[in-house]
């Protein structure tokens, strides 16, 4: 997980072009985002995996097949003496688009589907409920300031010095630890959670910080000190004069936090402490994957793969949001 | 100066403390009963006796946690097998898989992670900031566009799939490179360098765009600073004005990501070491986690907490240093 931990700085607006005249910053925004080509390609990759996880049912049920059935197991042919399955290319055929998966023989297509149905719920809820925290925590502490600041800013420095992955996975244990005997139904929405609550707490500083620098040097400008002046309170302060200005910053940090989270994600289950059996994950595919790479690449691939491209188009997506939103700083 | 270098030494005193604490409370006072836990499965009555007793757990938390700092500072007795044995400083107890002082082991496996850390930071440092400094001298140009792009792959590309996927190519396919794993440099410098050289690589290529757009960024900014221009006009070598003017003030945010990320290896770097099998703190770590060794997973946590505390401080005093305006916050 590599977060980019920068106090935000100022960087030059720059300068309106002609045709921006007029228009307000939501338009202009996304007249430049529809500029960006990489922008827009990304974009599209993105709302494809987003389309193919929420679809996850219904592909299964128009493809005819369920991640759970082990068909290698089931039909004889499928997989040879050793569990490897038999054919070109992880066993790809039409039967099994993308082949089956050593060993218990389910169809990987399916597991992938799945998987990224795993993956982004994961990361969309992380993101949501940081920005939500973090943007709560560096709006009170960054707003109201003195003392209530500076023990905001010492909470922050306390959890950056807890080391984030090594607590992830301690954590993740103990709690497993805790929920043994658990049923079987339980503990695949018990998995979720954990996981989820574990990401947020550790992941909610990276925006709280960026925020509450936003907040810092929004709080010092004219309007702010106008609306004071004119006697609003702090609340509708809060509401109309800052966080109008602090859109940009959220949405940033969310399309910054939105990868980084399903990386974290896979690495968790890559080390076999995430999301476990049977709930299809890319990490562990990976894992079981570079296993058996020798006898058959196919299976470490496709996962990998596509983390990688799902990955790599959230990374440029970002870059695009936080160009259309010029807001240089925050990265 | 000497106030603010003080006034940060507190401060970081005082978070190593409460990360200490809260370590602390985490693994020895949450799960049900550490002593069982870390036992295992094959746990006899004996060992676990054993375990209740170097744990102390029947006294009260405050005073577990005094006898633990108690123990790192100033040592203390554990009974062990109906005998007392003597723990010296630096005490972190003994691990209740194979019985070994913590620390001890600690020091054993330190020398494979600062070797993975150095190698790899200069890889990335090099190639992070050269490939920055070169696009920002040339921002727009096909070189530039190339470079970043190159490095954005590397941003999002993960170790745990990288890494086997290089190892299994250029070691088991192709056989251009030997098994990964650390051979201390002492003992065979050719063995050290060629089984550490994947990982190294692969660790840094996913660093390298971290740098290269912190470079880039800060010295295109740094390009059109009044300094610079001024620094142009009096007829500067092109060659002083970008190494001497630009750099200093392109090191800066450089640094802080350095910082960071040093700490971050530093306290073991658990994928790299894991998927190349490197024995390191990292790996270390993951094993006591699965084994449930708690005084081994205390310890490796507030080692990589030391870690990333001592830099922070390490990179607040150098900001002082290069830029004074910092030291009166």
């Amino acid at each position: 997980m590599t977060t980019i931990l920068l106090e935000p700085v100022e960087g030059d607006p720059a300068p309106l072009a002609a045709s921006d005249l007029g228009r307000s910053p939501r338009q202009i925004a996304w007249r430049r985002f529809r500029r960006d080509r990489v922008g827009v390609v990304s974009g599209l990759v993105v709302l494809f995996f987003i389309a193919v996880a929420a679809l996850a049912p219904v592909i299964a049920a128009l493809y005819g097949k369920n991640p759970d059935t082990t068909y290698g197991l089931d039909n004889p042919g499928l997989l040879n003496q050793y569990s490897f399955p038999i054919g070109a290319r992880g066993g790809m055929s039409s039967e099994y688009w993308l082949g089956l998966e050593p060993g218990l023989g389910r169809d990987v297509f399916m597991q992938l589907v799945y998987g990224a149905r795993t993956s982004l719920f994961i990361a969309f809820s992380v993101a949501l409920i940081t920005s939500v925290f973090g943007v709560l925590f560096g709006i009170v502490t960054g707003y109201l300031g003195g003392r209530i600041d500076a023990v905001g800013g010492w909470i922050l420095d306390l959890m950056l010095a807890f080391p984030g992955l090594l607590m992830l996975i301690a954590l993740s244990l103990v709690v497993n630890d805790v929920m043994v005997g658990d049923e079987e139904e339980a503990s695949t929405i018990l998995r979720f959670a954990t996981v989820i609550v574990l990401f947020s707490i550790f992941g909610w500083v990276f925006q709280a910080r960026l925020i509450r620098g936003q907040v810092l040097s929004l709080r010092e400008r004219e309007f702010v000190d106008a609306a004071r002046m004119s006697g609003a309170g702090t609340w509708r302060i809060v509401r109309r004069e800052l966080l109008p200005n602090l859109w940009s910053p959220i949405l940033v940090t969310f399309s910054i936090a939105v990868p980084s989270i399903i990386t974290g994600e896979a690495a968790l289950s890559f080390l076999g402490v995430g999301i476990v059996e049977p709930i299809p994950d890319w990490g562990r595919m990976v894992n079981h994957g570079s296993q058996v790479y020798l006898a058959d690449p196919a299976y470490m691939l496709i996962p990998g793969g596509a983390l990688l491209v799902m990955v790599l188009a959230f990374n440029l997506l970002g870059d695009a949001v936080r160009d259309a939103l010029d807001s240089k700083g925050l990265r | 100066m000497f106030r603010f270098v003080i006034r940060r030494l507190l401060g970081a005193a005082v978070i190593l403390a409460v990360v200490s604490f809260a370590t602390f409370l985490l693994f020895f006072v949450i799960p049900g009963d550490p002593a069982r836990l870390s036992c295992g499965k094959s746990c006899t009555p004996e060992r676990l006796a054993d375990i209740r007793a170097s744990l102390g757990i029947d006294r009260p938390v405050l005073e577990q946690y005094w006898e633990y700092m108690k123990g790192i500072f100033a040592g203390r007795d554990f009974l062990q097998a109906g005998e007392v044995v003597h723990c010296d400083i630096p005490c972190f107890g003994y691990s209740f898989t194979n019985q070994q002082p913590v620390w001890e082991t600690l020091v054993d496996r330190f020398p494979a992670t600062l070797s993975l850390a150095i190698g790899a930071s200069v890889l990335f440092l090099a190639v992070g900031i050269g490939l920055g400094a070169v696009s920002a001298l040339r921002a727009g140009s096909l070189f530039d566009r190339i470079g970043i792009s190159f490095a954005l792959v590397g941003a999002s590309v993960q170790i745990f799939f990288l890494g086997p996927l290089l190892n299994n190519i250029f070691v088991n396919q192709l056989g251009w490179l030997p098994q990964p794993r650390y051979v201390p440099l002492t003992d065979d410098p050719v063995g050290w360098f060629s089984g550490l050289l994947l990982p190294w690589l692969v660790l840094a290529f996913v660093s390298i765009a971290i740098y290269a757009r912190l470079t880039r960024a800060a010295a295109i900014e740094a390009l059109s600073e009044d300094f610079v221009r001024a620094g142009r006009a009096r007829g500067l070598a092109a060659r002083t004005l970008h190494l001497k003017h630009t750099g200093r003030a392109t090191i800066t945010p450089v640094m802080t990501v350095f910082g960071l990320d040093i700490a971050t290896l530093l306290g073991g770097a658990i994928i790299t070491e894991t998927v190349f099998n490197i024995q390191g703190i990292g790996k270390l770590a993951l094993t006591s986690l699965t084994n449930s060794d708690l005084p081994m997973i205390m310890a490796t946590v507030l080692v990589a907490a030391i870690f990333i505390v001592l830099a922070n401080l390490v990179v607040d005093i150098a900001y002082a240093l290069v830029d004074p305006r910092v030291r009166i916050t």
